[in-house]
Protein backbone atom coordinates (compact mmCIF):
# COMPACT_ATOMS: atom_id res chain seq x y z
CA UNK A 1 0.00 0.00 0.00
CA UNK A 2 1.57 3.67 -1.44
CA UNK A 3 1.66 5.87 1.92
CA UNK A 4 2.05 9.74 1.25
CA UNK A 5 2.79 12.05 3.67
CA UNK A 6 2.83 15.80 2.55
CA UNK A 7 3.65 18.36 5.14
CA UNK A 8 2.15 16.07 7.90
CA UNK A 9 -0.81 15.04 6.07
CA UNK A 10 -1.28 11.44 5.47
CA UNK A 11 -2.89 9.79 2.34
CA UNK A 12 -2.72 6.01 1.79
CA UNK A 13 -3.37 4.43 -1.43
CA UNK A 14 -4.46 0.47 -0.70
CA UNK A 15 -3.34 -1.71 -3.83
CA UNK A 16 -5.56 -4.23 -2.96
CA UNK A 17 -9.09 -5.02 -1.49
CA UNK A 18 -7.77 -5.95 2.38
CA UNK A 19 -4.76 -3.00 2.76
CA UNK A 20 -6.75 -0.75 3.92
CA UNK A 21 -8.38 -3.55 6.19
CA UNK A 22 -5.04 -4.99 7.49
CA UNK A 23 -3.77 -1.51 8.19
CA UNK A 24 -6.40 -0.58 10.89
CA UNK A 25 -6.74 -3.89 12.42
CA UNK A 26 -2.73 -3.86 13.13
CA UNK A 27 -2.37 -0.13 14.24
CA UNK A 28 -5.85 0.03 15.66
CA UNK A 29 -6.52 3.19 13.92
CA UNK A 30 -9.20 4.34 11.39
CA UNK A 31 -8.82 4.89 7.78
CA UNK A 32 -11.47 6.65 6.04
CA UNK A 33 -12.30 7.43 2.34
CA UNK A 34 -11.64 11.25 1.03
CA UNK A 35 -11.16 11.41 -3.04
CA UNK A 36 -9.20 9.20 -4.33
CA UNK A 37 -7.51 7.90 -1.35
CA UNK A 38 -8.20 6.82 2.15
CA UNK A 39 -6.60 9.08 5.38
CA UNK A 40 -7.02 9.12 9.33
CA UNK A 41 -10.66 10.15 10.26
CA UNK A 42 -9.73 13.29 11.71
CA UNK A 43 -8.52 14.35 8.53
CA UNK A 44 -11.38 13.73 6.26
CA UNK A 45 -13.28 17.08 5.65
CA UNK A 46 -10.51 19.28 6.35
CA UNK A 47 -11.14 23.00 4.96
CA UNK A 48 -9.09 24.53 1.81
CA UNK A 49 -8.94 27.49 3.48
CA UNK A 50 -7.67 28.78 6.88
CA UNK A 51 -8.42 31.84 8.47
CA UNK A 52 -5.96 33.62 11.12
CA UNK A 53 -7.62 33.89 14.25
CA UNK A 54 -10.29 31.05 13.77
CA UNK A 55 -10.68 27.26 14.07
CA UNK A 56 -9.09 25.07 11.89
CA UNK A 57 -9.85 21.44 12.52
CA UNK A 58 -8.72 21.36 16.13
CA UNK A 59 -6.25 24.50 16.62
CA UNK A 60 -6.75 28.00 15.75
CA UNK A 61 -5.21 29.15 12.24
CA UNK A 62 -1.72 31.72 12.14
CA UNK A 63 -2.47 32.47 8.77
CA UNK A 64 -5.52 32.73 6.25
CA UNK A 65 -4.96 30.85 3.05
CA UNK A 66 -6.49 28.73 0.32
CA UNK A 67 -5.40 25.30 -0.49
CA UNK A 68 -5.08 21.73 -0.74
CA UNK A 69 -5.56 20.80 3.21
CA UNK A 70 -1.37 20.03 3.25
CA UNK A 71 -0.78 23.33 1.70
CA UNK A 72 -2.30 24.31 4.40
CA UNK A 73 -0.70 22.56 7.42
CA UNK A 74 2.40 23.57 5.40
CA UNK A 75 1.53 27.13 5.51
CA UNK A 76 -0.23 26.94 9.42
CA UNK A 77 3.33 24.91 10.63
CA UNK A 78 1.01 22.07 11.60
CA UNK A 79 1.53 18.20 11.30
CA UNK A 80 -0.96 15.03 11.85
CA UNK A 81 0.25 13.96 14.84
CA UNK A 82 -0.15 9.84 14.28
CA UNK A 83 -0.11 9.48 18.49
CA UNK A 84 -3.01 11.69 19.27
CA UNK A 85 -4.95 11.72 16.41
CA UNK A 86 -5.15 15.57 15.90
CA UNK A 87 -3.49 18.51 14.19
CA UNK A 88 -0.38 20.03 16.12
CA UNK A 89 2.07 22.70 15.68
CA UNK A 90 5.23 21.06 13.80
CA UNK A 91 7.63 22.02 16.48
CA UNK A 92 5.67 20.00 18.85
CA UNK A 93 7.51 16.64 17.50
CA UNK A 94 10.21 15.46 19.47
CA UNK A 95 10.17 12.43 18.51
CA UNK A 96 13.10 10.63 16.39
CA UNK A 97 13.10 9.15 13.28
CA UNK A 98 14.37 5.93 12.77
CA UNK A 99 15.23 5.89 9.00
CA UNK A 100 17.96 4.01 7.17
CA UNK A 101 19.48 4.29 3.66
CA UNK A 102 19.17 1.22 2.25
CA UNK A 103 19.92 -0.75 -1.04
CA UNK A 104 17.60 1.31 -3.12
CA UNK A 105 15.37 3.26 -1.02
CA UNK A 106 15.20 4.31 2.73
CA UNK A 107 14.00 1.77 5.38
CA UNK A 108 11.52 3.23 8.25
CA UNK A 109 12.82 1.29 11.43
CA UNK A 110 9.17 0.92 12.87
CA UNK A 111 5.42 1.30 11.29
CA UNK A 112 4.43 5.02 10.36
CA UNK A 113 7.35 7.80 10.13
CA UNK A 114 5.81 10.69 11.99
CA UNK A 115 6.09 14.04 9.89
CA UNK A 116 8.39 16.74 12.43
CA UNK A 117 10.24 13.90 13.95
CA UNK A 118 13.99 14.18 13.44
CA UNK A 119 16.58 12.49 12.63
CA UNK A 120 20.00 11.38 14.23
CA UNK A 121 21.52 13.14 12.11
CA UNK A 122 19.06 16.32 13.40
CA UNK A 123 17.13 16.79 9.79
CA UNK A 124 13.49 17.55 10.52
CA UNK A 125 11.23 14.72 8.68
CA UNK A 126 8.42 16.76 6.16
CA UNK A 127 7.05 14.55 3.36
CA UNK A 128 7.22 10.90 2.38
CA UNK A 129 6.07 8.72 -0.30
CA UNK A 130 6.39 5.30 0.63
CA UNK A 131 5.62 2.06 0.33
CA UNK A 132 4.01 -0.08 3.13
CA UNK A 133 4.85 -3.58 3.25
CA UNK A 134 2.45 -5.96 5.64
CA UNK A 135 4.85 -9.02 5.84
CA UNK A 136 7.24 -6.90 7.54
CA UNK A 137 4.92 -3.81 8.71
CA UNK A 138 7.73 -1.34 7.76
CA UNK A 139 8.01 1.22 5.21
CA UNK A 140 10.25 1.12 2.27
CA UNK A 141 10.38 4.73 1.34
CA UNK A 142 11.26 6.04 -2.54
CA UNK A 143 11.19 9.91 -1.57
CA UNK A 144 12.07 12.04 1.85
CA UNK A 145 11.93 15.34 2.03
CA UNK A 146 13.19 17.56 5.09
CA UNK A 147 12.25 20.79 6.30
CA UNK B 1 -9.20 26.78 -5.98
CA UNK B 2 -9.86 30.46 -5.07
CA UNK B 3 -12.82 30.27 -2.31
CA UNK B 4 -15.69 32.82 -2.27
CA UNK B 5 -16.62 33.82 1.35
CA UNK B 6 -19.30 36.12 2.74
CA UNK B 7 -17.32 39.05 4.18
CA UNK B 8 -18.12 42.73 5.44
CA UNK B 9 -16.42 45.70 5.40
CA UNK B 10 -16.28 49.01 6.98
CA UNK B 11 -13.43 51.84 7.16
CA UNK B 12 -11.66 49.60 4.76
CA UNK B 13 -11.67 47.04 7.31
CA UNK B 14 -12.58 43.32 6.39
CA UNK B 15 -14.08 40.69 8.56
CA UNK B 16 -15.05 37.20 8.09
CA UNK B 17 -16.83 35.15 10.12
CA UNK B 18 -16.20 38.16 12.85
CA UNK B 19 -12.54 38.00 12.14
CA UNK B 20 -10.08 40.68 10.82
CA UNK B 21 -8.65 39.62 7.95
CA UNK B 22 -6.12 41.84 5.52
CA UNK B 23 -6.42 42.37 1.87
CA UNK B 24 -7.71 44.77 -0.67
CA UNK B 25 -11.33 46.15 -0.99
CA UNK B 26 -11.94 47.15 -4.72
CA UNK B 27 -14.80 49.38 -3.87
CA UNK B 28 -14.48 52.68 -1.44
CA UNK B 29 -14.88 50.41 1.78
CA UNK B 30 -15.78 53.37 3.79
CA UNK B 31 -18.99 52.48 4.78
CA UNK B 32 -20.60 49.74 6.12
CA UNK B 33 -20.97 46.92 3.43
CA UNK B 34 -21.61 43.26 2.85
CA UNK B 35 -19.88 41.28 0.34
CA UNK B 36 -17.86 38.65 -0.66
CA UNK B 37 -14.02 38.10 -0.04
CA UNK B 38 -12.35 36.00 -3.16
CA UNK B 39 -9.30 33.92 -1.28
CA UNK B 40 -6.65 32.75 -3.67
CA UNK B 41 -3.70 31.49 -1.59
CA UNK B 42 -2.57 34.28 0.74
CA UNK B 43 -4.34 36.97 -1.72
CA UNK B 44 -7.60 38.05 -0.56
CA UNK B 45 -10.18 40.67 -1.96
CA UNK B 46 -13.05 42.24 -0.99
CA UNK B 47 -15.76 43.36 -2.98
CA UNK B 48 -19.23 44.84 -2.12
CA UNK B 49 -22.58 43.34 -3.06
CA UNK B 50 -24.46 46.73 -1.77
CA UNK B 51 -25.43 48.87 -3.92
CA UNK B 52 -28.22 50.78 -1.64
CA UNK B 53 -25.61 53.54 -1.60
CA UNK B 54 -26.04 54.70 -5.28
CA UNK B 55 -29.82 53.97 -5.25
CA UNK B 56 -30.14 56.26 -1.55
CA UNK B 57 -28.04 58.76 -3.34
CA UNK B 58 -29.99 59.12 -6.39
CA UNK B 59 -33.81 58.87 -4.61
CA UNK B 60 -32.38 61.61 -2.51
CA UNK B 61 -31.21 63.68 -5.41
CA UNK B 62 -34.88 63.13 -6.97
CA UNK B 63 -36.83 64.54 -3.17
CA UNK B 64 -34.36 68.11 -3.30
CA UNK B 65 -35.35 68.64 -7.32
CA UNK B 66 -39.31 68.07 -6.44
CA UNK B 67 -38.66 70.04 -3.81
CA UNK B 68 -37.23 72.92 -5.65
CA UNK B 69 -39.83 72.64 -7.74
CA UNK B 70 -42.05 72.66 -4.82
CA UNK B 71 -40.26 76.14 -3.54
CA UNK B 72 -40.73 77.40 -7.27
CA UNK B 73 -44.11 77.14 -7.70
CA UNK B 74 -44.75 78.89 -4.48
CA UNK B 75 -42.45 81.65 -4.88
CA UNK B 76 -44.68 82.37 -8.40
CA UNK B 77 -48.25 82.14 -6.25
CA UNK B 78 -46.61 84.66 -4.25
CA UNK B 79 -45.97 87.00 -6.97
CA UNK B 80 -48.61 88.30 -7.61
CA UNK B 81 -48.26 92.32 -6.98
CA UNK B 82 -49.18 94.83 -8.98
CA UNK B 83 -45.38 95.00 -10.14
CA UNK B 84 -44.62 91.49 -10.45
CA UNK B 85 -45.33 88.34 -12.56
CA UNK B 86 -43.53 85.01 -12.71
CA UNK B 87 -41.73 84.01 -15.33
CA UNK B 88 -44.04 82.46 -17.95
CA UNK B 89 -41.87 79.69 -18.49
CA UNK B 90 -42.11 78.96 -14.81
CA UNK B 91 -44.69 76.21 -15.36
CA UNK B 92 -42.73 74.76 -17.83
CA UNK B 93 -39.51 74.70 -15.84
CA UNK B 94 -41.46 73.05 -12.84
CA UNK B 95 -43.03 70.17 -15.15
CA UNK B 96 -38.78 69.86 -16.42
CA UNK B 97 -37.79 69.40 -12.78
CA UNK B 98 -40.19 66.76 -12.00
CA UNK B 99 -39.48 64.77 -15.47
CA UNK B 100 -35.88 64.50 -14.51
CA UNK B 101 -36.84 63.39 -11.05
CA UNK B 102 -39.12 60.25 -12.73
CA UNK B 103 -36.06 59.76 -15.05
CA UNK B 104 -33.97 59.53 -11.60
CA UNK B 105 -36.13 57.24 -9.84
CA UNK B 106 -36.07 54.93 -13.06
CA UNK B 107 -32.51 54.81 -13.09
CA UNK B 108 -31.88 53.62 -9.36
CA UNK B 109 -34.45 51.10 -9.97
CA UNK B 110 -32.41 49.72 -12.91
CA UNK B 111 -28.91 49.77 -11.49
CA UNK B 112 -26.91 47.28 -12.75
Amino acid sequence: MRVLCRNGFYSFYPRNETDVSRFCSFYKVELVREMDYYTFKNLKGLETYSLKGLLYSNTIALETFEGMPWEILEINNLVYSIALGLLVPKDTITILADVKASNFYYLAGSGLLQSGAVTSSGKKLKSFDAEYYFDIHKLRIREIEYA
Amino acid sequence: MPRILKATCENKIIKIKGVVVNGTVLSSGIGASEGVALLDKSELTYLTTNTTDLKESLVKINDAILKIGEILTSIGAGMTGPTTVPPPTLPTGVVELTNIGIELIQLSEQLK
